[in-house]
């Protein structure tokens, strides 16, 4: 039966008093009404929450007022929801659970829509589309901020809980001797504006503390005199823990006593007092002193120290909420300037005077992508005037290589097992031979060939000579630059590994025994996205190594809108950060990425889902691209 | 045909329908009973609003009949009616005008057998629901059923008034025109006759949820037992 006329106009104009709806072509929308259904809601009852399951239904506001908030009784509640708005559009989208629960908050109505008319109508009208992509980008930004507090919650613990009281203790102490009058000690406390006082004994010993809670109870409700001594009203005795002790023990033993504070004595005398609060305190490794660490440093010792320097820091900068992309740059640039002074300082060692070189980063260093487990991928470039000055030179720097491949373990970036270094006569090589090896891969690209280059196309100077690296480029630029025949190698290279996306379960996991149950997020992941946007970089030209920028540019120049273009990185990324915590996990290191994706939470789970989803319509793209 | 209905047709003279209306006629007639029994959630309703001329349900004439089905406690908007009956003369009065059904529109409308026709089978044997204040809506369309069709139309009926006072007690103290209105149920865009049936639809899904939670489960719990004849 066509519903009537006058029905579809007067829910026509109801929904396009409200967004997306106010933007949707007339035809979209009429066709829309038929589709829905309207169903009442008796305030307190609940309407879906993640325990529903997967979602199949979209509801939208009708009438009264739909209460949202996420599923933990200690989170705050979201906005409520009124007429003319839709949830759960991520939920939806994504084929998955809710993370919120939603309750009446008064006798509603709402249309709903089943999940096919709901992706049929995305299809159908691009503002609808445009609409429910936004409320996703939404859902992944707060997905991402909740990452990132329950981030910031255990650096904060960390921080805090590694460093010891001598650190923690800031002010000199308000301390009384034991026998001096009860008056006094209240100046004094009045003075320093303090609410606890140390007593100690005449060796400076601390004995008991004095707070205002003691002056309330033993001195003010039962009328004592002001003259009574100090040592008859104070708290004694009191738990005292020596300077060197953690903040982690001082946590611990005030846990148990339930106390607030602790004196804390270096040699017996007191040297302060540290409570709850300063417990909690984070103390921040600054970007300056790190930097300044690095440049400081005089031989490879003191750079380890700057090298921890950095990872501290960059567990902070987690912490402080900064995003992936920031964060990696950031990782990278410190990382840089770490192996750029020890460059400099193992070159203080080696005559290179009369040589034109350059040092380069490859793989992810050249992307400028590292996560905390990157082993080093680097290679030389240098000139020579004949086949003489080559091998002498080649001879230097090969030694000279070595030394910094060593020196750069030490620092915490392991030798690279497949020896993609510089100390490898194959990839120290004078600018003749490089265009020699680019040329050999660029025409020959077979696929075992390919896997060995991927790594080296992605090189970036980064200390020596830059120009022979980006003059390198440029020549590489115009062999691979529209080269059909080797962009559908470098594609179908690219391609051969898909999402872990399942057909029967959300993700494929693994199936062999040492694996069972989880993949690797780097080789089932992160990759797909950094082989097509290398793809793309050889084919347009895009002299950018890092791979958001990649895609930015080549999104740009295909004419892919930004927000789309937003989304695959924001997809990217998170795969990154995911990686960056795992490594930073109690044996992280070991399994490095790998995880077990149904051991994350719900939100990690249906945004890990969308990552892989945005890593398919990459790969959709790049085939379209260049096999189509 | 049950032999008491074939006394009452032949007293009454009969059907009034021939040919390929009779033969929808009496498809409709073998369907199948509802089943009264089935809990709120499986069976379908269908809210039901009439215009009609004049004030008295006695003798108005209908000009209009609306209806929006509720399937499992979901209205269902693709499965809403609404037949402006063809009428010799147009008829002018207040709530022709209210609900927005002109002359025009009136000598424009459907042939009344076929409008009533039409309605059945929409309607099938889902128990049909008005908002059971005295304005007849009842009355109004068992006659029109009967004058058109030649058939008297026993059905099950719903009356909502009658329910209020034990399952929405605040809403029983209001006066019926006000029923709507308080439960914020707007008759919708222009005030028209199927605006008013989803209102009563509405109002009907709010029903039914007091009375799944006072116990009365199924559609036989809430039919109207007094028999009403033309």
């Amino acid at each position: 039966m066509p519903t009537p006329a006058p029905l579809v106009d007067s829910t026509c104009d109801f929904l396009r008093r409200h967004p997306p709806f106010d933007r949707m072509g007339e035809a979209c929308l009429r066709g829309l009404v038929p589709r829905l259904k309207l169903a009442y809601f008796a305030r307190d009852s609940q309407l879906l929450s993640p325990q529903s399951g997967p979602v199949q239904t979209l509801y939208i506001v009708q009438r009264g007022v739909v209460g949202c908030r996420p599923d933990n009784p200690q989170a705050d509640p979201e906005p409520a929801l009124g007429p003319g708005e839709l949830f759960p559009v991520g939920a939806l989208s994504a084929g998955g659970a809710t993370t919120k629960v939603f309750t009446a908050a008064q006798d509603s109505f709402c249309y709903l829509l089943a999940r096919e008319d709901f992706l049929n109508l995305r299809r159908e009208s691009p503002e609808f589309e445009r609409f429910c992509t936004d409320a996703i980008t939404e859902t992944l930004k707060q997905s991402l901020a909740s990452l990132y507090s329950q981030y910031s919650q255990r650096a904060a613990d960390q921080q805090s809980l590694t460093c010891t009281l001598d650190e923690l203790v800031r002010h000199p102490p308000v301390a009384c001797p034991a026998d001096a009058p009860l008056g006094d000690a209240l100046q004094r406390m009045a003075d320093a504006r303090v609410r606890t006082l140390v007593v100690e004994a005449a060796d400076g010993a601390p004995v008991g503390m004095f707070t205002l809670v003691d002056l309330l109870r033993r001195v003010a409700l039962p009328g004592r005199s002001l003259a009574t001594p100090l040592a008859e009203v104070m708290t004694a005795p009191i738990v005292v823990l020596p300077v060197t002790a953690t903040a982690y023990e001082a946590m611990h033993v005030m846990a148990e006593r339930a106390i607030r504070q602790i004196a804390v004595v270096d040699g017996g005398r007191l040297k302060g007092v540290v409570n709850e609060r300063d417990l909690f305190a984070l103390q921040r490794v600054s970007m300056r002193q790190v930097i300044e660490g690095l440049h400081g440093a005089r031989s490879v010792d003191e750079l380890k120290r700057a090298g921890e320097d950095i990872r501290r820091l960059t567990l902070n900068l987690l912490a402080q909420g900064v995003g992936a992309e920031p964060l990696t740059r950031t990782i990278a640039s410190l990382n840089d300037a770490l192996s750029r002074r020890l460059l400099e300082l193992v070159q203080e060692r080696h005559d290179l005077t009369d040589c034109d070189w350059c040092w380069l980063a490859l793989g992810s260093e050249g992307r400028g992508e590292q996560t905390f487990a990157t082993d080093q991928d680097n290679a030389l470039i240098f000139t020579a005037a004949d086949d003489d000055e080559r091998e002498r030179h080649r001879e230097r720097l090969l030694a000279f290589a070595h030394d910094v491949n060593a020196a750069l373990d030490q620092l915490g970036f392991p030798l690279c097992t497949g020896n993609v270094m510089a100390s490898n006569p194959e990839l120290c090589l004078s600018v003749e031979e490089w265009r020699g090896k680019f040329l050999g891969w660029v025409r020959t690209p077979t696929p075992e060939a390919l896997l060995a280059a991927n790594i080296v196309f992605d090189f970036r100077p980064l200390h020596g000579n830059a120009v022979l690296a980006d003059a390198l480029r440029e020549w590489l630029f115009d062999y691979t630059r529209d080269n059909k025949v080797f962009l559908r190698f470098m594609v179908e290279n690219a391609l051969q590994v898909e999402p872990p996306l399942g057909l029967i379960r959300t993700f494929a996991t693994d199936d062999d025994p040492a694996h069972k149950g989880s993949f690797d997020l780097k080789a089932r992941g992160t990759r797909l996205f950094v082989d097509a946007a290398r793809v793309f970089a050889l084919g347009r030209g895009i002299a950018d190594t890092g791979t958001a920028a990649r895609l930015r540019l080549a999104g740009r120049a295909l004419g892919v809108e930004a927000r789309h273009v937003d989304a695959t990185i924001d997809g990217f990324h998170f795969l990154q950060l995911l990686r960056l915590r795992q490594q930073d996990s109690p044996g992280g290191m070991a399994s490095a990425n790998r995880i077990d994706p149904y051991a994350l939470n719900e939100v990690e789970q249906r945004m890990l889902k969308e990552s892989f989803r945005q890593a398919k319509k990459l790969q959709q793209l790049t085939r379209q691209v260049y096999l189509a | 045909m049950p032999i008491v209905e074939s006394v009452f047709a032949y007293l009454l003279g009969g059907p009034k329908v021939g040919g390929a209306q009779e033969e929808r006629l009496n498809r409709w007639r073998a369907l199948p009973a509802a089943d009264l029994a089935q809990p709120h959630a499986r069976a379908r309703y269908v809210a039901v609003h009439a215009v009609q001329s004049g004030r008295d349900p006695r003798r108005g004439r209908l000009l209009a009949v609306a209806a929006a089905g509720v399937r499992g406690g979901q209205l269902d908007l693709a499965d809403c009616f609404l037949r402006v009956l063809r009428q010799d003369r147009a008829q002018v009065g207040a709530e022709v005008l209210r609900h927005g059904i002109g002359g025009e529109h009136q000598l424009g409308g459907v042939d009344p057998s076929t409008a009533m026709l039409e309605f059945l089978e929409y309607v099938g044997k889902s128990p049909l629901v008005t908002l059971g204040d005295d304005a007849g809506d009842r009355r109004l369309i068992e006659r029109s059923v009967h004058s058109t069709l030649g058939y008297p139309f026993a059905h099950p009926w719903i009356e909502l008034g009658p329910r209020l006072p034990s399952l929405l007690p605040a809403v029983a103290m209001l006066p019926a025109r006000d029923w709507l209105a308080h439960c914020g149920l707007a008759t919708d865009g222009g005030d028209h006759a199927l605006g008013q049936a989803v209102a009563v639809a509405q109002l009907l899904q709010i029903v039914l949820a007091a009375a799944a939670r006072a116990g009365l489960a199924t559609a036989a719990q809430l039919v109207t037992v007094q028999e009403s004849r033309p």
